[in-house]
């Protein structure tokens, strides 16, 4: 009988605790009327009051049947950039948010109108270990399975290279025992650039090799290949890493010191705005900041940040931001905490819209357009259960597409512990086809637009990173905090953060620190034959130089010395790639040619001695 | 009696990038009390010559590029030539199929993807107790 009658009191209290919130919210119900923005709801007082009645009585539930029946409290959950998420999200938390359509500015929702429906996202495979010739086997494996360019139509040639060939040295330099053709292709002559692209129509081919350091020495060899087969370079597309900062910062393998690294950019963007207009020139990568731990908040402040100061130098060096700007864009993280990575991506456009707009007055509306190439992160993969890296993989793809990606790289489920095999690239491939052909994900643009949650954590990803933005620019600006070592020191608090969440179990990795195995399966790793790769590398290096006359190599490299003693400042930006280009239409390597700019500048220097 | 510290000698190749596993390691060493030097090298003779000047109790070498078979084969031979009696440890991407070619040439213990610093950290111990405990019986 107590038990009834108290039931029955509980619902008289709660029919009256209704009434009294339905009376008192009056002026809170005006309020968010007045704030409605979406068009379908507006004025409708109807929907309104019984959304507003819904969320009092769904307000009522948590306190008075989880709190006190279930004796539960939903815990405070902060997402990775540290944003408090709410148990659920409402038309109150995008009041502020102003209505836009794919393919308006800011671009929140998308860089044009109909999105995947008239372009789909490019399937960009990075790719490239051995020798040259191995690497091109796989480049046409991947093309046959379906690696393409814009409107899957180009070809794409996105190059990994080895580690000497990021900083800059030949196969026979000493420094680069025992690290040819691992991890990347070696690229230090203008026969290997033909060996990867002999049968391609440079004029529809996406040529992307991912060198750091020593992006002008290729990019010259490029121009002096391209014009040898009788093509101007204004007909040339692909694409220069040509963001030295960041590796240098996230992976200690040294390089030019920052201030040589900034000249360098500086240098390589006026060049191609000048001479090959449809040239990415300068690909801002926030995936190594991540894959140190950065959050996404953070990456996407810290790539805004570094393009700030990377425009502010150019401007220096005489280009107005609307002759350049348009050919930023950005190698993008893909984690798993996914609707805050979708909100990253879309955050990420509008920022940038945003900061060019308002900033830098740019007027014509591809600057304003901001195109990003997501690569699925490595850092989720797991060396355990590797099969499992294919539903990660899987996840990032969707994400990437639902934050309206234009160009994706996925990994496949054997990076944890290696180069890729074959069989796993093409599983990498079909998940973006499956998702492409099969599920209709493509067949409305931006389809998570308006989704109350995701459109508040976009925003709140943006502030976020905004604050970061700002604490840089306090700091002296971007290419300052990483001289002084603050960023690097900012991603190893992270990375030592992210380890003692996973050893102390907070935060779980299935497979890793859940749900073990007694008995780990074990999967083939891809051997590299990186010893005959380097010998035929250090061979083909040796036959090249006896070819070329000694005579032009030597001016060669004394012309880049002198323009790197002159090239005391951003204004005198223009002078170095044409001597480079002369150099290697004169056969230098790319090692002698970076050489020469290390000779002049103090050598390589590690981000290790500032931390 | 007071606790031995131990002293590490880590070597990474100076162009192998993949370092954000071995400073967990490190940081998890220092905060243990374990001395750890820390070095780039170009080549594991130059491991070799920081071994005979610095004396450690263990040797990592931190490799993710794919070079282990041949950096190990290199350093535990020129330890030996060199007469240095250390344990040698190997951490970063090393396949699991790898793992006993490596133990074979003489490595103690490899930490590949999935191990934890902590225990990279209880093995140094180990084996810094074990190498005060063979002195203290000379």
């Amino acid at each position: 009988m107590w038990a009834l009658a108290s039931r029955e009191v509980r619902r008289q209290f709660r029919i009256i605790l209704i009434k009294t919130a339905r009376a008192c919210s009056q002026r809170r119900l005006d309020n968010i009327n007045e704030h409605f923005r979406y068009s379908k709801h507006k004025g409708d007082k109807a929907v309104d009051k019984k959304f507003k009645t819904q969320k009092d009585i769904w307000e009522l539930e948590l306190t008075d049947i989880y709190e006190k029946k279930l004796k539960f409290i939903p815990p405070e959950k902060l997402n990775e950039s540290g944003i408090q998420i709410k148990n659920v999200y409402g038309p109150l938390d995008v009041s502020h948010i102003e209505p836009e359509m794919p393919g308006q500015y800011p671009y929140t929702r998308g860089l044009n109108a109909l999105g995947y429906q008239y372009a789909p996202w490019m399937i960009q495979m990075l790719h490239g270990f051995g020798t040259s010739e191995e690497t091109k086997e796989r480049t046409q494996f991947l093309l046959k399975e379906g690696m393409r360019g814009y409107k899957d139509k180009q070809a794409v040639v996105l190059i990994q290279v080895d580690p000497p060939t990021t900083v800059g040295m030949d196969p026979d330099d000493p420094m680069a025992f025992g690290s040819v053709g691992l991890g990347g292709v070696s690229i230090s002559t203008i026969d290997d650039i033909d060996n990867l692209l002999k049968d391609h129509d440079l004029a529809n081919t996406r040529f992307a090799p991912n060198t750091r350091f020593s992006c002008l020495p290729i990019l010259a060899m490029y121009v002096a290949y391209a014009e040898g087969r009788g093509y101007k370079p204004g007909q040339l597309i692909g694409q220069s890493q040509n963001d030295q900062f960041c590796r240098w910062t996230t992976t200690d393998i040294g390089g030019p010191n920052p201030d040589v690294q900034f000249k360098l950019r500086v240098e390589l963007i006026k060049y191609a705005s000048l001479n090959i207009p449809r040239w990415n020139h300068c690909n801002l990568s926030g995936y190594l900041f991540a894959e140190m731990c950065a959050t996404p908040a953070q990456e996407l402040g810290l790539v805004v940040a570094e393009a700030i100061d990377t425009i502010e130098a150019c401007i220096e060096a005489g280009l107005h931001p609307d002759e350049f700007v348009s050919r930023f864009s950005s190698q993008v993280h893909m984690g798993m905490s996914f609707f805050e990575e979708i909100g990253k991506l879309r955050a990420w456009r509008s920022l940038w819209a945003k900061v060019m707009k308002d900033r830098f007055k740019c007027k014509n509306p591809k600057s304003l357009k901001y195109r990003n190439h997501v690569q699925t992160g490595g850092v989720a993969l797991t060396m355990e259960q590797p099969y499992n890296n294919i539903t990660r993989a899987t996840l990032h793809v969707l994400a990437s597409v639902l934050g309206g990606v234009q160009s994706l790289h996925t990994a496949s489920y054997d990076e944890a512990i290696g180069l890729p095999c074959e069989e796993a690239v093409r599983s990498a491939i079909r998940i973006n086809q499956i998702i492409k052909e099969e599920t209709g994900i493509p067949d409305v643009s931006d389809p998570l637009g308006g989704s109350y949650y995701i459109e508040a954590i976009t925003d709140k990803v943006e502030a976020e990173a905004c604050k970061l933005i700002e604490e840089i620019e306090d700091r002296g600006g971007f290419a300052k905090c990483i001289a002084d070592g603050w960023v690097r020191r900012l991603l190893d608090k992270q990375s030592l953060q992210w380890r003692k969440e996973v050893d102390s179990e907070e935060r779980i990795i299935v497979g890793l620190n859940k749900y073990r195995l007694e008995k780990e399966e074990e999967i083939k790793p891809f051997v590299v034959h990186a010893e005959e790769a380097a010998e035929t590398a250090i061979r083909k290096v040796k036959e090249y130089r006896k070819s070329r006359d000694q005579g032009q190599v030597t001016q060669s490299l004394d012309a880049i010395r002198k323009a790197m003693r002159e090239y005391d400042s951003f204004s005198k930006a223009g002078i170095l790639m044409p001597v480079l280009i002369s150099a290697a239409k004169a056969k230098c390597t790319l090692g002698e040619m970076m050489g020469a700019i290390y000779e002049e500048t103090g050598g390589r220097v590690f981000v290790g001695q500032y931390r | 009696m007071e606790e031995i510290r131990g002293r590490i000698l880590i070597g990474r190749y100076q162009l192998d990038g993949h370092d954000r596993g071995i400073l967990s390691v490190i940081a998890a060493l220092r905060n243990a009390g374990v001395e750890v030097i820390y070095m780039l090298f170009i080549h594991p003779d130059e491991i070799i010559q920081a071994a005979i000047e610095e004396d450690p109790d263990v040797v990592g070498l931190a490799s993710s590029l794919g070079q282990h078979e041949m950096f190990v084969s290199m350093l535990i031979d020129g330890l030996t030539e060199a007469g240095l009696d250390v344990p040698v440890i190997l951490g970063g991407i090393i396949p699991t199929a790898d793992v006993t070619k490596v133990m074979a040439k003489g490595v103690k213990q490899v930490f590949g993807p999935g191990s934890t610093p902590e225990s990279a950290v209880t093995l140094v111990k180990e084996l810094v107790k074990e190498r005060y405990s063979q002195m203290t019986n000379y």
